[in-house]
C-alpha cells in the first residue's frame, strides 16, 4: 500500500496546509478488548518533529493514560512542563500501528483542524517521497527484505 | 478558590529522580516502569514497559519513562503563527 498524499497539482497548498494524514488513535489499556476503540484524527506529518505529539483536549477525551511529565524547550528556550501520555495511534492506509508516549500540547488551539503530529518516530517506519514541485507525496511502509 | 491537586505522577516522579544516578548506572537507555515508588521492571521498548504497567497496574498511575533519554524541543509547528491581517 501506497497512499498518495499531499495535494497534487496544487503545490502551493501543499506549502501552505503542511502534509495530512488521517489516523485512528485511541487509548493502550488492556482491559479484555483486544482492539481498543480508535478514533479518527488529523494529522500533520513533521520531519522536524523527533516525537508524536496529542493535541491535550483530545488526549482528555480519548481518556488517555498519563506516563510522565516532562520539560519541554520552547520556542525562546523557555520550559514548558507538558503530560505525556501513552496513545496508540493506527495509520490503517499503511497497516501500521504506533504505541508511543506522547507529549500533550493545545495544537488545536494553536494550529488546528488537526489534533496530532507524527514526528520522525513514525518516518522511521515508512519512506516518504516528497515531490514538492507538484504537490504530490507518497507514504510507504519499507520495502521487505529479500525472502529466504 | 480549590485547594490544589496533587497529581498522583508526582509519588512516582519523585521515586525516579531519588533513583536517577543508580538508575543511569546500571539501565542506561532502558524503559522504566515506576509504581508505589518502586521501580518494578526494566524494559527494551515502550511498548513492552506500556504492556506491563497496564497489566498488572491497570489504571492505577505508573511512571514509564526512558532511562537518561535527551530533553525534548518543541518542534516548530507548534511555536506561535505570526498574526496575519
Amino acid at each position: 500500500m501506497s497512499p498518495e498524499l499531499g495535494f497534487p497539482g496544487d503545490p502551493g497548498r501543499l506549502v501552505r496546509d503542511g502534509l495530512l494524514l488521517e489516523v485512528h488513535i485511541g487509548h493502550t489499556r488492556q482491559l479484555g478488548a483486544p482492539v481498543p476503540h480508535l478514533h479518527p484524527q488529523q494529522a500533520l506529518i513533521d520531519t522536524g518533529a523527533r516525537d508524536c505529539y496529542v493535541d491535550i483536549g483530545l488526549a482528555e477525551e480519548l481518556q488517555l493514560k498519563k506516563v510522565d511529565r516532562e520539560a519541554v524547550t520552547g520556542v525562546t528556550g523557555e520550559r514548558l512542563i507538558v503530560d505525556i501520555y501513552s496513545a496508540r495511534i493506527r495509520i490503517e492506509a499503511l497497516d501500521i500501528t504506533l504505541l508511543d508516549p506522547c507529549p500533550s500540547y493545545p495544537i488545536r488551539r494553536m494550529r488546528g483542524p488537526f489534533g496530532v503530529i507524527l514526528g520522525r518516530s513514525f518516518l522511521q517506519r515508512v519512506k516518504l517521497s516528497y515531490d514538492g514541485s507538484t504537490g504530490s507525496v507518497q507514504l510507504a511502509p519499507p520495502r521487505p527484505g529479500p525472502a529466504g | 478558590m480549590t485547594a490544589p491537586t496533587t497529581d498522583p505522577l508526582d509519588v512516582e516522579i519523585a521515586a525516579y529522580d531519588s533513583m536517577r544516578t543508580e538508575l543511569e548506572t546500571d539501565h542506561m537507555g532502558k524503559w522504566v516502569v515506576i509504581h508505589g515508588g518502586q521501580a518494578v521492571g526494566f524494559f527494551d521498548t515502550f511498548e513492552e514497559a506500556d504492556r506491563t504497567s497496564s497489566e498488572q497496574f491497570r489504571e492505577a498511575p505508573c511512571l514509564i519513562r526512558k532511562i537518561g533519554a535527551s530533553p525534548r524541543t518543541l518542534p516548530s509547528s507548534l511555536w506561535p503563527q505570526p498574526h496575519v491581517t
